[in-house]
């Protein structure tokens, strides 16, 4: 379903969030799946525990061919009640005041960022330049990984969601990051460090609750889903912002608005434009349809984002509006843990930016921006700016 | 029936987390600096207060927080 707009969701879905919120698609493979488009109906089924993650489950939609190939032991396609075991050790450490720590390293991370963009002179590329280092570098910080390693784990980020990988590329670049993780995982054991894996190896892996290779795949998962995530808000989220100058003059007018504007942005753009999918264990009716075990569901939450029931004017951006129900965090027990993070990263480098390059503008025309249509996570190659 | 004092419930088995009530309504909920879980700063929060706390409820991920209205006029708590 192709998008019209690169801001706003295929027309299509919005067509079928307005005369048919649960309906029949068939993927690329010839599969048959549900698609749920109502905001009421896609919380109903991320919460539901008739719904299961595990995409060896019968009816599991597979999306694409790279795609849910090695999940084996990620905990976004785990289920209750192993998920949630793990879920709680890591709480402590993306906590809200725990990661809210991490502001003061954000903001020098970007304010060094932009003045890297300053010395180099206009034009840049934001996401070379900003967009992407920011996410790499809290997230390898948070985690504990040497800042030496970071060009690597990008790298590997870019062949599992860049939607072009083979299934031998990604696979490949699985078994690197898996190798290298072990590794470090092993010193942390032996030599604690005050960061996630450091705790996690130091607590849990000594404690025998968390296995070593357990730990590699919630590493691997909290790498590539921290990473690319963020980086394609905040170039995405400015470019939009650019699109909308009345709603951007309002933010440098008054920048308390930041943290709404975060929300509405990840609300209005909702970059995991895959949907979450989801397989039914059990007979479950949702929204007056019934679905059957054995059938798979994909729930569209960029269209759940635009459903009027749940947002009046959905399809206006607003950076006034309490957007704080959206579900581009996903819902339920999977809904992401690196929120509270995401959520600093995308303040302090809208802010910032806006702060110290207030006359910020896009260095080529529109129509010239490469939006990641294919990519698992939605976003922008490139962001060529002036200030 | 007249709204009437608000209790609020967190079912600590179903609790992940995630901070997301604390988000909605800091005064209300935090977080448990040891393992992250829930912790109910206010058990009986104001009408005022309402509002945030229902959206926490409503977007709680995993469901632990039950809003209890009690009528003015029968008693309990």
């Amino acid at each position: 379903m192709p998008r019209v707009s690169p801001f706003d969701p295929p027309p299509k879905v919005l067509e079928l969030l307005e005369n048919q919120p649960i309906s029949r698609v068939t993927l690329w493979n010839g599969q048959e799946s549900w698609l749920v488009t109502g905001y009421d109906d896609v919380k109903a089924v991320l919460q539901s525990k008739a719904f299961s993650s595990d995409v060896t489950k019968p009816g599991y939609p597979k999306v694409s061919a790279s795609l849910a190939t090695f999940t084996e032991g990620l905990l976004n396609h785990m289920d209750p009640p192993e998920h949630d075991e793990y879920r709680r050790m890591l709480a402590p450490e993306f906590m809200v005041k725990r990661v809210e720590r991490l502001r003061p390293e954000v903001q020098q991370i970007v304010d060094e960022l932009i003045d890297g963009m300053i010395d180099h002179g206009a034009p840049v590329d934001l996401v070379e330049a900003l967009a992407f280092p920011v996410p790499a570098r809290v997230t390898c910080a948070m985690l504990g990984i040497p800042f030496e390693d970071q060009e690597f784990f990008v790298t590997c980020a870019e062949t599992f969601l860049g939607g072009t990988a083979s299934a031998e590329e990604t696979k490949a670049a699985a078994q690197d990051l898996h190798r290298y993780l072990g590794e470090l995982i092993e010193a942390k054991v032996k030599d604690p460090t005050d960061d996630v894996l450091g705790y996690m190896a130091s607590v849990h892996v000594a404690s025998g609750a968390c296995s070593v290779a357990a730990l590699i795949t919630i590493a691997q998962l909290i790498l590539i889903a921290g990473f690319d995530t963020t980086a394609n808000m905040i170039s995405l989220g400015l470019l939009t912002l650019m699109q909308h100058p009345e709603q951007l003059q309002a933010l440098k007018d008054d920048p308390s608005l930041i943290p709404s504007a975060a929300e509405e942005l990840l609300r209005f753009l909702t970059i995991t434009h895959r949907g979450r999918h989801k397989a039914a264990v059990e007979d479950i009716t949702i929204g007056g349809q019934l679905i059957r075990a054995g059938e798979g569901v994909i729930c569209a939450q960029d269209a759940a984002n635009r459903d009027p029931s749940a947002f009046a004017n959905p399809n206006d951006l607003d950076v006034r509006r309490d957007a704080r129900g959206h579900l581009a965090f996903g819902h339920g027990v999977h809904q992401c843990i690196g929120a509270a993070l995401a959520r600093i990263e995308l303040q302090v480098a809208y802010e910032t930016l806006l702060r110290r390059l207030p006359n910020l503008a896009l260095a080529v025309p529109l129509e010239e921006i490469d939006f990641k249509h294919e990519a698992a996570v939605y976003g922008l190659r490139a962001m060529p700016v002036t200030w | 029936m007249t709204a009437g004092a608000i209790q609020v419930v967190i079912d600590e088995t179903r609790c992940i987390g995630s901070g997301n009530c604390l988000y909605n309504e800091p005064a209300v909920f935090d977080q448990d600096e040891d393992d992250g879980m829930a912790i109910l700063l206010n058990e009986h929060p104001g009408p005022e207060l309402l509002d945030t706390v229902r959206q926490a409820v409503l977007t709680c991920p995993g469901q632990a927080i039950r809003l209890i209205i009690e009528s003015s006029d029968d008693g309990a708590d």
